[in-house]
């Protein structure tokens, strides 16, 4: 199932499929590591509702949902609760 | 010619800690993206040869979107230093990969400095160092920058690489730490078998990429031919080879890294992150703890008990003994009046403020290095979005409180030049450490009671400002899109002692040095021409003196706002060049009476408005020069400044007075 990033709940899981776009928002992501391909956690959310806190490549990072909303995610399997 | 070193790595991958290290100059050293954004140069001297070692500043990527990839990939690829330290932490080895492949396609021979691998060790992670020198094909050095572990193996590398003779018995064995991360060849360093010990052939970049694209085990495409100049090809890196080189860097990590814990297992900064940036928690957490980092500092049984002790030295021991030495010596009453109403009153006046001033620093460096800091970006960004603002301003804005010009610096981690210039323009609204003398000596005088909660609400009211400011800017002059929020939220770590202390002694010596030199001489100036007429002969009432006539014309304009004395006017005009002098013309210009008559506590409130709000020192107007690259957008900034300054002055008291006559 691909989803975008943004709706994600925290403890889903997935692996990048897409990331739309070409501009510094783009740019920026990849060079963070999110690349198609690549398997993100998603954490938490502020307290405020946003950003949102994902882990990927084994580091935390923190991303505006309207930012997030350009990555699409292949879900995984829900993890079980921790 | 010295040896030219450069130092690279991404951000919180423990740079500045290894730098100091090895250099141990000054330096900050910080646990959010890019504290180290100026040139940072140390010196290293062992066996009689100077080594030059360059810190460049931390960054994630050399694909050339923020000034300060840049300002790396032209210092590497135009400068070319003798050798490239590629500093990795271990801990988050594919993401740091990613750069040091980048790295090595510019060409300069490298070593990689694997640091955190204490950390591995104790999370029980396997890590073949071996291997990932031969996939890499760089000598790679395990090292603990923190605890100071496989610096000898380091320098060695360092020297071999760069071909420096190397001295038998002075390296790694006669200091006999004992190998604690090395593999194979019973060392510390791990050398490609492309590049055996002996045999001392630099990295460079053919055989660098040749290795990369043509080695049996990489399985991925070949890279870019290395024959197209090397900046071209790099300003060009295209969406697919980055994946390509994060896939690349990804199948070496899974090859040289094996975890103890499945992958998105949570870390223990996870676990504090579970209190820290809780739903309901976080935000009394933050405020709970910005509130003791103030209380700390400025109440009276803490940072503020200090200050008095040091106020009773200079006024209470080191005057009265002074004067007792000039009566002796029959010394001119000038001389007197120059050294105890002058310079002691004035450099004396600031000086009492330095232990407050080293707490504010203390705990601002202590936020960012253990990595909090990035938290309350994190959980303040909403705020600061609805405002016009990224949530990576909120750093920068945090470090005004200690001092404008490194928040200023400090902007250049934001790529988007809309947000840069906002950010640099509301940062002087917060108020900078030189500004809280000024608070501390009026909320003494004329606010026995509640002097903390004036001083705070000073605070307060600079960054209501500096968020109201941004709101405007953003929907007229500043209009734009605002650029992603997107940070890493580094693992929490205890902060380097060294590297803090290191760090809060350069703040406390600046300021020292800032009182012995710049305040030092306008002390001098001030009382000269406070205590001289045009004719040039010393006067018995100052304001006929210089210094008064050309006072009382400015203080035509603050009339208005309450303090229109030629005394306040001078202050504020010695404040233009450095807001520390503010107090010490204050102290020269008037005597406790003089100053109780002069003022109102409202007209005082409205006056610390005044200097909380207006353009900051000469320094800081320099550095906003620089980082806005333009005088209309610098003189811009200015003038905004005044504008607000007067204002909000004239609204205190005026409003005030409103208030009063009403009661």
């Amino acid at each position: 199932m691909i989803r975008q990033l943004s709706d994600l709940k925290p403890g889903q899981s997935g692996i990048v499929k897409t990331i739309a776009g070409s501009g510094p928002l783009h740019q920026r992501l990849i060079a963070m590591g999110v690349t198609p391909g690549a398997w993100l956690i998603v954490r938490k959310f502020a307290p405020l509702g946003d950003p949102m806190e994902i882990n990927i490549r084994n580091y935390s990072l923190s991303i505006r949902k309207k930012d997030a909303g350009a990555i699409s995610v292949e879900l995984e399997q829900e993890e079980p609760a921790i | 010619m010295s040896i030219r070193i450069a130092l690279a790595g991404n951000p919180n991958s423990g740079k500045t800690t290894l730098f100091n290290r090895l250099t141990g100059a000054r330096q900050t050293t910080g646990n959010w993206p890019g504290v180290t954004v100026e040139k940072k140069v140390g010196y290293i001297r062992r066996h009689h040869q100077e080594l030059m070692l360059i810190d460049l500043p931390g960054i994630y990527s050399l694909s050339p979107y923020s000034l300060e990839e840049i300002v790396t990939r032209n210092y590497i690829v135009e400068e070319k230093p003798d050798v490239v330290v590629n500093i990795i932490d271990a801990t988050n080895l594919e993401r740091n990969l990613y750069f040091t492949l980048q790295l090595k396609k510019l060409g300069r021979p490298m070593v990689i400095a694997l640091n955190m691998m204490d950390e591995i060790l104790s999370h029980g992670d396997q890590l073949d160092v071996d291997l990932l020198a031969q996939r890499l094909a760089v000598p790679v050095i395990p090292i603990s920058a923190r605890k100071g572990e496989g610096m000898d193996e380091l320098m060695a590398a360092i020297r071999h690489v760069t071909r420096l003779p190397e001295h038998p018995g002075q390296g790694r064995h006669r200091h006999g730490r004992r190998a604690r991360y090395g593999r194979g060849r019973g060392e510390n360093t791990a050398w490609p078998e492309a590049l055996p010990h002996h045999h001392s052939q630099p990295v460079n970049a053919d055989s660098a990429t040749d290795r990369l694209s043509s080695g049996p085990a990489v399985s991925d495409g070949p890279l870019p031919d290395p024959s197209i100049d090397l900046q071209h090809r790099f300003a060009a890196e295209t969406p697919e080879e980055t994946e390509r080189m994060y896939h690349l860097a990804a199948e070496i990590h899974d090859q040289v890294l094996h975890h103890s814990h499945r992958p998105g297992a949570l870390s223990r900064s996870d676990r504090i992150d579970r209190l820290l940036t809780h739903r309901f928690l976080a935000i009394p957490l933050f405020l709970l703890v910005m509130f003791l980092v103030f209380q700390i500092t400025f109440h009276e049984s803490m940072g503020g008990r200090l200050t008095g002790l040091l106020e009773q030295l200079f006024d209470g021991h080191l005057s009265p003994l002074i004067r007792r030495w000039l009566t002796a010596a029959q010394a001119p009453g000038w001389i007197e009046s120059l050294l105890i109403d002058g310079i002691i009153s004035g450099v004396g006046g600031v000086l009492s403020f330095l232990p407050q001033i080293a707490l504010l620093f203390l705990f601002l460096t202590l936020l960012e290095d253990t990595g909090y800091m990035a938290r309350a970006a994190f959980i303040m960004d909403k705020i600061f979005e609805k405002f016009g603002l990224s949530g990576r301003s909120f750093i920068p804005m945090m470090m005004g409180f200690g001092c404008t010009v490194p928040a200023v610096m400090a902007t250049r981690t934001l790529e988007n030049e809309r947000d840069r210039r906002l950010t640099i323009m509301v940062i002087p609204f917060m108020s900078c450490g030189a500004r809280m003398p000024i608070y501390a000596f009026f909320a003494s005088m004329f606010f026995a009671t509640g002097k903390g909660l004036v001083t705070f609400s000073m605070y307060i009211m600079g960054i209501a400002v500096a968020i109201l400011s941004a709101f405007i800017l953003s929907r007229t002059v500043l209009r734009g899109q605002d650029a992603p929020f997107i940070i890493e939220l580094p693992p929490y770590r205890l902060p380097d002692r060294k590297s803090l202390f290191l760090h809060v002694w350069d703040k406390v010596r600046d300021f020292i040095v800032r009182a012995g030199t710049l305040i030092f001489a306008m002390t001098i100036v001030v009382w000269f021409f406070q205590s001289f007429d045009f004719s040039f002969r010393m006067v018995e009432d100052s304001s006929l003196s210089i210094l008064g006539k050309f006072g009382g014309l400015v203080a035509v304009l603050l009339r208005p706002l309450g303090y229109g004395t030629w005394q306040a006017a001078v202050a504020l005009l010695t404040g233009l060049i450095a807001k520390e002098t503010v107090v010490a013309t204050l102290e020269i210009l008037y005597t406790p009476d003089t100053l109780l008559a002069s003022f109102t506590p409202l007209s005082a409130y409205a006056f610390m408005t005044f200097t909380l709000l207006y353009t900051p020192c000469l320094a800081a107007v320099a550095a906003i020069k620089r980082e806005m690259a333009s005088w209309r957008w610098t003189g811009l900034t200015l003038v905004y400044q005044i504008g607000v300054a007067y204002l909000f002055s004239l609204l205190v008291y005026q409003g005030g007075r409103l208030v009063q006559s009403l009661l």
